[in-house]
């Protein structure tokens, strides 16, 4: 048996025992701080070396040890479960009702472009159409656009007043997205309201 | 298990996957990325057990780990075209199975639920139907093996959860400090940290029944 070095590194358990330190200096404590390095081989060879006369000399941690590798024996040993019958057959069948894997292989190049020119080309034409039917039924009037921009304490954006002229077709109506009207009781006729713009410094 | 399911799957269908055989996963993935539909089913074959077992290990509850692979080939099927071919396939299917099964332990925490396989055990236990008797081994050596297989699934279930994915992953399935880290999310430090306490645990749990 080793002799136990007094008051350095002993290590009290819950059942009452005290852990020795030998003399190479590893006490339990270490030994169980290190305990999976020892156990995948991961200590360098000199506290490899320090682990195992820790355990030679310690019967607590030899049984730890021991008992740590049964364990694990018979857990490895237990009878691995298998997939129900039906387990592959589900998965493929749930595989086979989503959408199939897009291919990758060589086609993406081609494809993204033929995409992106028809997206443009869509594109180009919608705006078009847009500039050449201005909304017949309602004109937009700049009432006043200050030269250089102003800010305030709440917000970086100018303000500018916009009054839009109702005509015969109620534009504001028709548009689900139209900003609502103000309550603006001396604008008569016409409906007004502020709407923030960024300014652009020109 | 995978061979004897593979022995039947080829006895069935020999043709379909026997082109597989002796490829390494990168390659079916890709096969499976051009669009060749049995690539994916070769995958399905040599993961499902694996994946099964990890999970089951996991969650504790077999008919769940069972949708939950079910589930983790779902994902991977969708999110293929996502997966970086210059890693491991294994890690990241390992990586999805296990977010699912973390998911799972997480949902339960907040709905506990009494397992039937739990009351099945107690069950079992009273009411076992007569059995004859095996003339191989004796009643007292089958008893020792049934108790410590029980006691070392009991003491890996109580691991808590972060413990016991990493010790299942290590012990189990023999994965590396680096995969276990990338299947966690954790970085290298913490995987070892865990599994030392995982497998104190274990031993302080498991050692005096072994002795």
């Amino acid at each position: 048996m080793p002799v136990p070095v007094r008051g350095e590194g002993t290590l009290r358990r819950a059942d009452g025992t005290i852990g020795v330190p030998t003399r190479r200096g590893m006490d339990c404590r270490e030994f169980r701080e290190t305990f999976s390095d020892y156990v995948d081989g991961l200590l360098a060879e000199a506290d490899e070396v320090r682990g195992r006369e820790h355990l030679g000399a310690c019967v607590c941690c030899r049984r730890f040890e021991h008992g740590y590798r049964a364990g694990v024996r018979v857990l490895q040993g237990l009878p691995t479960i298998g997939p129900s019958r039906d387990l592959g057959a589900r998965i493929l069948h749930r595989i086979r009702r989503q959408p199939a894997l897009p291919v990758v292989a060589g086609s993406y190049g081609f494809t993204g472009a033929l995409l992106a020119v028809t997206f443009a080309g869509f594109l180009v034409l919608d705006l078009r159409g847009h500039e050449a039917t201005p909304a017949p039924d309602a004109t937009v009037l700049v009432e006043r656009l200050p030269a250089s921009p102003t800010f305030d304490v709440d917000s970086d954006a100018d303000l500018i007043t916009v009054h839009f002229v109702r005509g015969d077709g109620d534009l504001l109506q028709s548009d689900p997205y139209a900003p609502l009207p103000s309550l603006d009781l001396f604008a008569s006729s016409r409906v007004r309201f502020v709407a923030p713009a960024v300014w652009s410094g020109r | 298990m995978d061979t004897a399911l593979r022995a039947s799957n080829k006895s069935t269908t020999p043709a379909l996957l026997r082109s597989y055989d002796g490829l390494d996963d990168g390659t079916v993935v890709r096969a499976c990325l051009e669009g060749d539909g049995r690539a994916f089913t070769e995958l399905v074959l040599r993961y499902q057990t694996r994946l099964l077992n990890f999970v089951y290990r996991s969650i504790g509850d077999r008919e769940r780990a069972e949708d939950l692979v079910q589930e983790a080939f779902i994902r991977v099927h969708r999110h293929l075209q996502r997966f970086d071919q210059s890693k491991k396939f294994s890690t990241w299917i390992y990586t999805i199975a296990s977010n699912l099964a973390k998911n799972e332990l997480r949902n339960r925490s907040r709905n506990p639920l009494v397992l039937f396989q739990t009351v099945k055990k107690n069950w079992e236990a009273d009411h076992r139907p007569l059995q004859f008797e095996d003339v191989r081994s004796r009643p007292d050596d089958l008893y020792r093996k049934r108790y410590l297989r029980e006691l070392v699934e009991a003491s890996v279930a109580q691991l808590p959860e972060h413990h016991r994915v990493v010790f299942v992953l290590r012990e189990l399935e023999g994965k590396s400090y680096e995969e276990i880290a990338e299947i966690t999310g954790c970085n290298l430090g913490t995987v070892k940290s865990r599994l030392n306490r995982a497998r104190n645990s274990f031993a302080i749990i498991v050692a005096p029944h072994l002795d």
